[in-house]
């Protein structure tokens, strides 16, 4: 492919269906812009994750968050405000994924400064499509500060 | 009749014989006298006569001379002018003759002539010639000279007036000193004249002086007795005409006085006509001595004329007239006075009847006519014009003498204008009585005591349906109108009106002529104290009487609309107490009637912490008609009997009362309505928290249902690109996975089905064993707790309660299927199920030894499609529909845990569901 060094996209997928989070990974085989993808299921996890808490104490800081918003324990929405308003964290981008296309979830999102937000398509097609354009945008075309943490 | 004082007293025989003989010596002496005071005259008169006649004579010759010498100067004239000698003749012997006049006359008059009377000249004469300024003595004879010369003049020869001496003749006549002469001597001639003229008239008046003095004597010596003769009969007129004037006052006051009757004045007024025909016979007798005695007449007219003074001052004016003609022979004349006619005027011919007020002439004519034919004696009013057109009433009392042919009047009249006008206002109030009486829309009727109607008006007729006839004929008796039943009240007022002079009105009922009963109010008086007469005022109160019954109508259905009214009506006057009352007030607020009328309406109904703005608003109200409350509904709360506040629908409404207020109150309890409104509000507060359920739900559930298809169409797209790359080693996990999902679908649907069919109250409640049902349902898991190895425990004392036995089966299934999904992970894994008693709750617990629940997880637990473990297959539906079970019951459901701790679901119940303890064996 091409010869700058390959970058790859550390993506923290927050997903309690476990058959969802299958599809999400079986979306990225053959992916052109490589992924990392590492899955929590419920939003307490999440939060622990990204703030290296017990027990992912050893984990690497995500480039990307996929969120979906029916979460146990702590849900999308909590999750999203929680990472929105720690200064450490702000700067992830956090794209919600969601079956949801209701107003107040959509509104609710934005007001939480998501960054941004997908429904999830019932085709597989349109599914992998999806996916493949978001991790090639964000893999790729999208510019992040540069990493101060975690490596 | 006739007084004594008045009649005259006749002269005796013996005084009139002495009387005579005085009479003859007086008269012979004065007769005397006069006779040498005539002889004495006569003489003087015969000597100034001749002094007189002389001096006529002397004038008459100065006269004649005067003319000759004028006609002298016209012969020479004449003779100077004549043209033939014959005519020169003629006028020559003219002259001759003039000149002979001329000097014959101044010679009579300068030495007299005793042929034609001329006397010699006396002294005075004389002095005349002597004292001549123009000496006519001295000229006269030159010029009768040279007037003969010119005479002799012959007849040939022309007389030429430059020479002499026609020349000197006509200068002589020109020169007016002869004429002069002449006339001065006329003239002293006239003056002795006019002396003798002035001293005849001295003697004349002298003589005649003289003679009237002798006949004043005369008089005084020869009438003195007659003269105090009638000064006697003078003074005994006077005395009459005193006792004529004092009886005329008297009448006079008769006449002022109204009540006194005609006849009185009529009886008085004859006596007075006949003292005044008595008296006009001694006037007559005297007048006829007065006839008699010529000398005496002016005496005694200038007597009667006294009398005539002294009976003007009477207003009876005596008078006489023909009764064919009604001509006035004589008036009394204060006649005059009375029409400001003068007596002469009176006596003219028709006088009378043409100053009769035109009005009634014709038939007091005709009335005058038939009195006269028929009586002796009458009286007569007449309305007469006076001469300023006034109206004057005139009485007259008149005789009727019959002389043969000729039919006299004589009568007395006096003026009773004033008595008359007097007469007419009385009749005028008598009329207008009358008029008012009759025209009154009051029922009016006279009548006396015993009921007997003497007379009514109009409206009485009206009002009894009676005639006026048959009212007061006396067939219809005051009792007869009356009802029976008020005439009990009728004696009572007659009596009342007998001894009173009058009774109060009272009402009863007249029944009329068809039958008909008419309610009136009658009052009456008695009209004068002596007569037996009263009057009675009748009003028909038939209308105010329907009027009445209206009002009371009205007044009965306002009431029974009021009282039947279903709010409370209440009235209030503006001192703040009741005046109204309806039954439904009563049952609101407990108060009778009675008990409320009168009283405070805030001590009553209103409670303490309104009553200043009670007070307030009505008295803000009173003074400037604003009141916040008035006039529209509001909600207060109010006061019972019982003194329980209670909601009321108000409205007040102010009514303008005559010159107060009064304030309507409609209450209404609107206690129910109030409860109705705030279950109304619960209600509707429920169905907004059901209907965001609902929202809640369809959104959950659309999110929950999408996600097994999300994952389904997703592997059936890897499948399908599987096998479209001939790959086939994943599809057995990719069916086991789209299987999973189905799976987790259908469940999910399911329990949503049951969650809906839950609905909100009990369905066919039952006395449900609250242990056997636990029992059952736990032991319905008997494989799943013996392949743990859970150790159940449930209580067996729990109660019996009423509720829906296939819910309550529901709730503890998932109740227990819970505890063992998610509270089974201990070494030694319990489950004890039971209640307690708390209050008024029956709480029933599920309690595990699991891994417990984070306190902040304990709402979200109850949630739909809330799963705290992803590890465990579910559809987070248990607990929310075990939530929803309770609360259809009424009761809560609440959970404690502690992490690690184990967790105890609860579901409280109210104790009302307990309808028996059990205390069954197992």
């Amino acid at each position: 492919m091409s010869e700058t060094p390959e970058r790859v996209l550390r993506l923290l997928l927050v997903e309690d269906d476990d058959a969802h989070a299958q599809i999400v990974r079986l979306a990225l085989e053959g992916a052109e812009t490589p992924s990392d993808v590492m899955r929590v299921a419920d939003g307490e996890e999440a939060i622990r994750f990204l703030r290296g808490e017990e027990p992912f104490t050893d984990r690497r800081r995500p480039d990307l968050v996929l969120l979906d918003l029916r979460l146990p324990k702590i849900d999308g929405h909590e999750v999203l405000r929680t990472i929105k308003n720690d200064d450490g964290l702000r700067s992830i981008p956090v794209v919600v994924l969601s079956t949801s296309d209701a107003d107040t979830d959509l509104s609710r999102a934005y007001g939480n400064h998501v960054n941004s937000y997908m429904v999830k398509p019932a085709d597989f097609i349109e599914f992998r499509e999806m996916i493949r354009d978001l991790i090639a945008y964000w893999g790729r075309w999208n510019l992040a500060p540069a990493r101060n943490g975690g490596s | 009749m006739t007084d004594p004082a008045l009649s005259t007293e006749p002269l005796s025989l013996r005084a009139r014989e002495a009387m005579t003989r005085g009479h003859a010596i007086r008269a012979v002496v004065t007769l005397s006298l006069l006779g040498a005071l005539a002889i004495a005259e006569y003489m003087i008169y015969q000597h100034q006569t001749d002094v007189f006649q002389r001096d006529v004579l002397l004038i008459e010759y100065s006269e004649k001379q005067r003319h000759a010498f004028d006609d002298i100067g016209h012969r020479v004239r004449e003779m100077s002018l004549a043209d033939t000698p014959e005519r020169r003749r003629a006028a020559r012997e003219r002259l001759a003759e003039s000149v002979d006049e001329f000097e014959r006359v101044h010679n009579a008059l300068m030495h007299g002539d005793p042929g034609v009377g001329v006397p010699r000249p006396v002294d005075s004469v004389e002095r005349v010639f002597e004292e001549d300024p123009y000496r006519l003595c001295a000229r006269a004879k030159p010029f009768i000279a040279s007037v003969h010369a010119v005479a002799e003049t012959p007849p040939e020869v022309t007389i030429d007036l430059r020479v002499d001496p026609a020349r000197s003749v006509l200068d002589a006549v020109d020169d007016s000193d002869i004429l002069l002469g002449i006339d001065a001597v006329t003239d002293a001639y006239k003056g002795h004249f006019r002396n003798t003229l002035a001293t005849l008239d001295l003697i004349w008046r002298s003589v005649l002086g003289a003679t009237l003095m002798s006949l004043v004597a005369a008089w005084i010596v020869a009438f003195r007795p007659m003269f105090q003769r009638s000064r006697r009969e003078t003074l005994r007129l006077y005395n009459v005409n005193a006792e004529l004037n004092r009886r005329a006052v008297e009448l006079e006051q008769t006449l002022a006085d109204l009540e006194a009757s005609r006849s009185e004045l009529s009886d008085r007024s004859l006596a007075m006509l006949s003292i005044l025909e008595d008296l006009e016979g001694e006037r007559k007798k005297l007048a006829a001595e007065i006839v008699e005695r010529q000398r005496a007449e002016r005496e005694l007219r200038a007597s009667e004329e006294r009398f005539r003074d002294l009976a003007e001052t009477v207003r009876l004016i005596p008078w006489e007239c023909n009764a064919d003609d009604l001509r006035f022979s004589y008036v009394g004349p204060q006649a005059e006075h009375i029409l400001g006619y003068p007596v002469d005027d009176w006596l003219e011919p028709g006088f009378w009847a043409d100053h009769i007020h035109a009005d009634a002439r014709a038939y007091d004519l005709a009335r005058l006519g038939e009195m006269i034919r028929k009586h002796d004696h009458f009286e007569i009013e007449m309305r007469m014009i006076a001469a300023d057109g006034r109206v004057v009433w005139l009485y007259n009392v008149v005789r009727v003498v019959r002389d043969g042919e000729t039919t006299t009047l004589r009568g007395v009249m006096v003026d009773i204008t004033a008595r008359r006008e007097a007469e007419r206002q009385v009749y005028h109030e008598r009329e207008r009585l009358d008029r008012m009486v009759d025209t009154a829309d009051v029922a009016i009727a006279f009548r006396d005591s015993a009921g007997r109607i003497l007379r009514v008006n109009d409206a009485f007729v009206a009002l009894t349906g009676y005639s006026r006839e048959e009212l007061c004929s006396g067939r219809i008796s005051w009792k007869d109108l009356t009802a029976p039943e008020y005439r009990e009240r009728y004696e009572e007022a007659m009596e009342r009106l007998g001894r009173t002079g009058r009774f109060e009105a009272y009402e009863k009922e007249y029944i009329r002529k068809d039958g008909v009963r008419v309610p009136i109010l009658i009052s009456a008086a008695k009209l004068l104290d002596e007569e037996d007469e009263h009057v009675a005022f009748i009003v028909d109160l038939t209308e105010r009487k329907l009027a009445e019954q209206r009002l009371i109508a009205s007044e009965e259905r306002t009431r029974l609309i009021v009282d039947t009214a279903l709010d409370a009506v209440v009235t209030m006057d503006s001192d703040g107490r009741v005046t109204g009352w309806n039954p439904q007030a009563e049952q609101v607020f407990g108060w009778t009637r009675e008990e409320a009328v009168g009283e405070r309406l805030a001590s009553l109904i209103i409670p303490d912490q309104y009553h200043d703005a009670h007070q307030r608003g009505l008295k803000r109200f009173l003074q400037d008609g604003r009141g916040n409350v008035l006039n529209r509904r509001i909600e207060l709360s109010a006061l019972r009997r019982d003194g329980k506040r209670f909601p009321v629908e108000l409205a007040i409404v102010p009514i303008h009362l005559r010159d107060t207020w009064e304030f309507c109150g409609f209450l209404r309890d609107i206690s129910e309505r109030i409860e109705f409104e705030q279950s109304l509000k619960a209600a509707n507060a429920e169905l907004e928290q059901t209907n965001q359920e609902m929202e809640q739900f369809v959104y959950t559930a659309s999110h929950d249902l999408k996600s097994p298809i999300v994952t389904m169409l997703g592997f059936l797209g890897l499948m399908r690109q599987d096998i479209g790359a001939n790959r086939h080693d994943r599809m057995r996990e990719f069916i086991e996975q789209i299987e999973r999902a189905g799976n987790k679908m259908r469940r999910c649907i399911d329990e949503l089905l049951e969650l809906s069919r839950i609905g909100r109250v009990p369905n066919n409640p039952e006395s449900v064993a609250l242990s056997e049902l636990v029992a059952h349902v736990v032991s319905g898991h008997q494989s799943a707790i013996g392949q743990r190895g859970v150790e159940v425990d449930v209580a067996p004392d729990m109660p019996m309660i009423r509720a829906d036995r296939n819910r309550l089966t529901h709730l503890f299934e998932n109740l227990i299927v819970n505890a063992l999904k998610y509270g089974c992970d201990a070494d030694t894994p319990r489950i004890s199920i039971g209640c307690e008693h708390v209050d008024n709750e029956v709480r029933i617990f599920v309690r595990d030894n699991g891994k417990g629940i984070r306190a902040e997880y304990h709402d979200r637990v109850f949630e739909m499609f809330q799963r705290l473990d992803n590890s465990i297959d579910g559809t987070g539906m248990g607990l929310a529909i075990v939530r929803r079970i309770t609360e259809m019951h009424g009761g809560r459901t609440w959970v404690e845990s502690v992490e690690r701790g184990g967790a105890t679901f609860w579901v409280g119940l109210p104790d009302s569901l307990v309808v028996g303890e059990t205390t069954a064996d197992r």
